[in-house]
């Protein structure tokens, strides 16, 4: 019997090929862009799984108030804290600290390199991320002095292999006698710290002796508590061992103090001001993609259950033939859901290919690296058999019921229509459905593509264009700015050449500064180490005061605020006021405004503008950042390193355009909406095939209504019209529907910006209007076909 | 085999209520060869349905091998009809997506007989129906007359004790329907009831008994011949 369900169903889908083609189609590419956004979804939440002891790590996590800025939470902790933690809280059985630092020069033998990834960490490390050594010494390769480990892949780079790079020396930041003690297996993709090179805690001690202090606040520090302990109650030991200590002692109120999960961090840290993390994902985008894929999948299915229903009036004489030669409904059941296992097998062999095929192009979109593994992902084989199942029997199941309830004489006497109109009211709610879900995402696609060209042109309150930084790479950065600078001048096409802390002016920390008057008024400011020509190089406009001067002999103790810091201090004069001396010597020099500068988006804008302190310090450059005229920004690049190379030979030439740094920051939300919208077109792709497939069968039913209103005198528009009109007003109903919940969705997704575009009525009536084209032109096809046929063709099959 | 006591069917819609049958009664034995004949609309189709198990009367009672299957159950109906009654229809009803040899065959699959019998049987009745050389043709590649052929074996591959035809030579010219209605004798004679609804006269003469019927009552019953 099966057998013959099996051979029907085949000859079915053959002889109704385009009818199979609509469905596969439909479905295949459902279920790839489903199995594409699980993938992506499966490795966002397979972040630090490979920790052995992941589910008792712990990042020691503070809540600060900070004075002026508001509550913020930092992952970051003074450097004593996690060996004292280990000494004097029971339940902490082992910690690690971690300083990352992002780029640092690296002198392999003669070669300079620009090193990513490196941490300055506790030999703990080790034990408490699992981290496998591949060659050297596993007890103590990061207890001395000048210690680094790197990693398998870093060693292959500099010496060809593990072994050759045990003992080998280094000059790391341009410092002499590093020793590589150790090379460790490379970090997976998905950990929230990678590792290439690890430097020993011991070593950071001696460089930046600060890190001894309970008041400074650089550290990232995890913990390993006992299976039994209870989070928040060592939390609160934390805090005070903190407050035994006076750490911190620069907030008005010490820390609060939790512990976050590190099987947390990849997904829910976007919260965290400070921290050493990454790949940072978004929890939110991740609930969107999981809502989309359903919707996805959900459309196609749909289109499933529609065609079948519009095509029951074809297989009625065939139930009723089956049921009269003793056919029982179960019997009918079973065959038309065979028909759809069949055709999700077809359809879900289909997506796999489409998966394969763009899959490396998914993966450069989204800068990962997802593979299709059919036996180590149960994605591919028990998800593949799960998605098989449940699409076969969600689109199936509905309409083998549907068809296999037409009683048998109705049927071979041909009375049974499929419910009069397409189904009825079913095909009817699942047509809007669709174009709901449709409208709603090219709503939501419109607002947010909006967002984020509003993002990218907004005026940032200061003009990065044509501006390349250069990076200096430590040493005597002071000295090197003034060479590079004088350097730079020099070259053609180059105009202005600035020194700062960073290419947008401000370091990436804050300190405290108090008002030195008998309140004690305390702020939290960004800091901004720059030179006098920086505020003029990027268009910062002066609004009070004046700019530092260099030929003053005072200018050290000379401050610029932004208008954030004026107004969190509540000043209406600002210039001339004096803050305490920020190393607090008492010395009679104390640090006094000079001048304000208008608020500028130092960070991208989903943040908002926090008070910001900036002072002449050519200790604290980074970098140096040049203006330049012509359009040939290559040429100018070229200039740069060929002095670069001049003055330094062998040091790595690292620069930036400022443009670029800004489109970074938006690089994650440029992501998402790509992929996004791409998902959106595919939604929409699937839903128009499906009404193009339900077109034809509804223009087949009424090709001999159609054949007697022209006979009649009916014209080819009134007839065109006639079809179109029933889609029309599904689609003017899911409008309705669709508009709210995209005002809702929309809204929510402008929130995460600090500054956002209004949604307008024009962005419903575009996605509105985008649908009605798109449905229009999918029904147009046959509704024309129909109406330019010959009548007499229609009638005389009737 | 067949006793059908006032059977009614009434047929509503919103605004109208038509009776199709009324009151109808009748018996038929085992071997029989019944005609109805009638005008276009007077109850034929409907009364053959309900003997056919396809529908159930509003009213009446209606006896089939001496049991009472007028308030049966779709599920019952469908047992019954599979294990006894055969049925050719006007338009043959063919499945366009099954061969001829599948089409035969489809009976004996609901009746859950093993494949190895199936084939059997129903090269037995493609044989016996002249059509076997067709076997693996679809429906739309046969002529009208190979086609009712065809409907008649699946009709009888079940081997059903009794054969409900609607109009089986309506679609057929005279040669084919002649041969059409050979068939059917030859089933009768060789012990299977048939019953035929038709317009036809000269088929008619190929039954032993003609009920006529008009506006859904049933106006005289002939013989018009002789029981063998």
């Amino acid at each position: 019997m099966y057998a013959n369900y099996f051979k029907i169903a085949f000859r079915n889908l053959i002889r109704q090929l385009s009818y199979t083609l609509i469905n596969v189609v439909g479905l295949s590419t459902g279920i790839a862009a489903f199995l594409l956004i699980l993938l992506y979804i499966q490795f966002h939440l397979s972040f630090d799984k490979h920790i052995p002891e992941i589910e008792n790590l712990y990042r020691v996590t503070q809540i600060q108030q900070a004075e002026g800025v508001g509550e913020q939470h930092v992952a970051f902790n003074p450097g004593p804290l996690s060996e004292e933690a280990v000494k004097v809280i029971p339940e902490i059985k082992d910690a690690v600290r971690m300083m990352a630092w992002g780029a640092v020069p690296v002198r392999v033998e003669e070669d300079y390199h620009t090193q990513d990834n490196v941490i300055w960490t506790d030999q703990s490390v080790f034990r408490i991320f699992g981290i496998k050594l591949v060659a050297g010494d596993t007890t103590k390769a990061l207890t001395e002095l000048k210690s680094v480990v790197i990693s398998l892949k870093t060693a292959k780079k500099y010496f060809g292999s593990a072994e050759n790079a045990l003992n080998k020396q280094l000059v790391f930041n341009y410092e002499n006698g590093y020793t590589i003690r150790a090379v460790m297996e490379d970090q997976p993709e998905n950990a929230h710290l990678q590792m290439d090179m690890l430097v020993s805690y011991e070593s950071a001690l001696t460089k930046y002796p600060f890190l001894k202090d309970w008041n400074s606040n650089s550290m990232g520090v995890y913990v390993v508590l006992s299976p039994t302990a209870k989070p928040d109650e060592t939390a609160e030991k934390v805090h005070n061992l903190l407050t035994e200590n006076k750490a911190l002692s620069s907030l008005t109120s010490g820390p609060e103090i939790y512990l976050q999960a590190v099987s947390d961090i990849h997904l829910h840290a976007g919260h965290i001001k400070f921290q050493n993390n990454y790949a940072q994902g978004d929890f939110n985008l991740i609930i969107a993609f999981v809502i989309i894929a359903l919707i996805i999948i959900i459309i196609a299915c749909i289109n499933f259950i529609n065609l079948a229903i519009a095509r029951s009036v074809k297989r009625a004489k065939e139930v009723g033939v089956r049921k009269t030669l003793g056919a029982s409904r179960l019997n009918l059941v079973y065959q038309f859901l065979g028909e759809s296992v069949i055709i999700t097998l077809l359809a879900l062999i289909g997506a796999l290919f489409l998966v394969e095929l763009s899959l490396p192009e998914f993966n450069r979109l989204l800068d990962i690296q997802l593979k299709v593994q059919f036996f180590n992902n149960p994605l591919f084989n028990v998800g593949l058999l799960i998605i098989w199942i449940v699409i076969s029997l969600l689109s199936g199941v509905y309409p083998a019921f549907f068809i296999s309830r037409f009683q048998a004489i109705e049927a071979l006497k041909g009375t049974r229509e499929s419910g009069s109109k397409f189904g009825g009211w079913l095909s009817k709610a699942l047509v809007v459905f669709q174009f709901s879900v449709a409208i709603a995402l090219i709503f939501i696609v419109i607002v947010t593509s909006r967002q984020i060209q509003f993002v990218m042109h907004k005026d940032l309150g200061y003009n990065y264009d044509k501006v390349i930084g250069v990076a200096l790479h430590g040493g005597d950065v002071a000295a090197d700015a003034a060479l590079l600078k004088q350097e730079f001048k020099s070259l053609s096409g180059v105009g202005q050449v600035a020194a700062a802390s960073n290419i947008n002016g401000v370091a990436g920390s804050q300190f405290t500064i108090t008002v030195d008057d008998t309140a004690d008024q305390k702020l939290m400011v960004r800091a901004g180490y720059i030179d006098a020509d920086f505020f003029s190089l990027m268009d910062i406009p002066i609004i009070e005061g004046r700019n530092f001067n260099e030929a003053y002999a005072s200018e050290d103790e000379a401050i610029v605020l932004n208008q954030a810091a004026v107004k969190a201090l509540g000043w209406t004069n600002p210039i001339g006021k004096k803050f305490k001396s920020f190393d607090d010597s008492d010395s009679l020099q104390k640090p006094t405004v000079i001048g304000v500068i208008s608020d500028y988006h130092y960070y991208s804008i989903h943040s908002k503008i926090e008070p910001a302190a900036y002072m002449l310090n050519p200790d604290g450059y980074h970098i140096v950042c040049v203006k330049y005229q012509p359009d040939d920004a290559k040429s100018v690049v070229e200039g740069l390193e060929n002095s670069w190379n001049k003055l330094f030979p062998g040091k790595p030439f690292d620069w930036i355009s400022a443009e670029e740094r800004l489109e970074r920051q938006y690089r994650n939300d440029r992501n998402s909406i790509r992929l996004f919208t791409l998902f959106t077109v595919l939604a929409i792709l699937i839903s128009a095939l499906g009404l193009y497939g339900l077109t034809a069968l509804r223009v087949e039913q009424r090709s001999r209504e159609i054949s007697i209103r022209k006979v009649l005198g009916g014209s080819v528009f009134q007839m065109m019209h006639l079809i179109i009109r029933e889609f029309l007003i599904l689609i003017g109903i899911a409008g309705v529907l669709a508009l709210p919940v995209g005002y809702i969705f929309a809204k929510q997704m402008l929130e995460q910006f600090a500054y956002a575009v209004n949604i307008s009525i024009f962005d419903g009536l575009i996605s509105l209007l985008a649908a009605l084209l798109i449905a229009v032109i999918t029904v147009s096809v046959h509704a024309r076909r129909a109406a330019v046929s010959n009548p007499v063709n229609a009638l005389k099959n009737d | 085999m067949i006793k059908a006591e006032k059977l009614t069917k009434v047929f509503r819609t919103d605004e109208v209520e038509t009776t199709a049958l009324n009151e109808v009664s009748f018996e038929i034995h085992k071997g029989e060869f019944v005609a109805i004949m009638g005008p276009s609309g007077c109850g034929k189709s409907t009364l053959l349905n309900i003997l056919g198990l396809l529908d159930n009367p509003s009213g009446g009672k209606y006896s089939f091998l001496d049991k009472e299957v007028g308030k049966s159950s779709e599920r019952q109906r469908a047992n019954l009809r599979k294990e006894n009654i055969g049925f050719v229809f006007q338009n043959f009803n063919l499945i366009d997506e099954l061969t001829v040899f599948e089409n035969v065959e489809l009976p004996l699959i609901y009746l859950g007989m093993p494949s190895k019998d199936r084939r059997k049987r129903v090269n037995e009745v493609l044989e016996q129906m002249q059509i076997a050389h067709r076997s693996k043709h679809f429906p739309l590649q046969l002529s009208g007359g190979q086609q009712q052929r065809v409907a008649v074996a699946r009709a009888v591959v079940a081997k059903p004790a009794l054969i409900l035809a609607d109009e089986p030579t309506g679609n057929l010219d005279s040669a084919h329907g002649e041969e059409v209605m050979n068939l059917l004798n030859d089933l009768n004679v060789n012990g299977t009831t048939i019953i035929m609804v038709t317009h036809s006269q000269r088929d008619a003469t190929y039954a032993q008994r003609v009920i006529r019927l008009f506006d859904g009552q049933i106006i005289n019953e002939n013989i018009t011949k002789n029981i063998l």
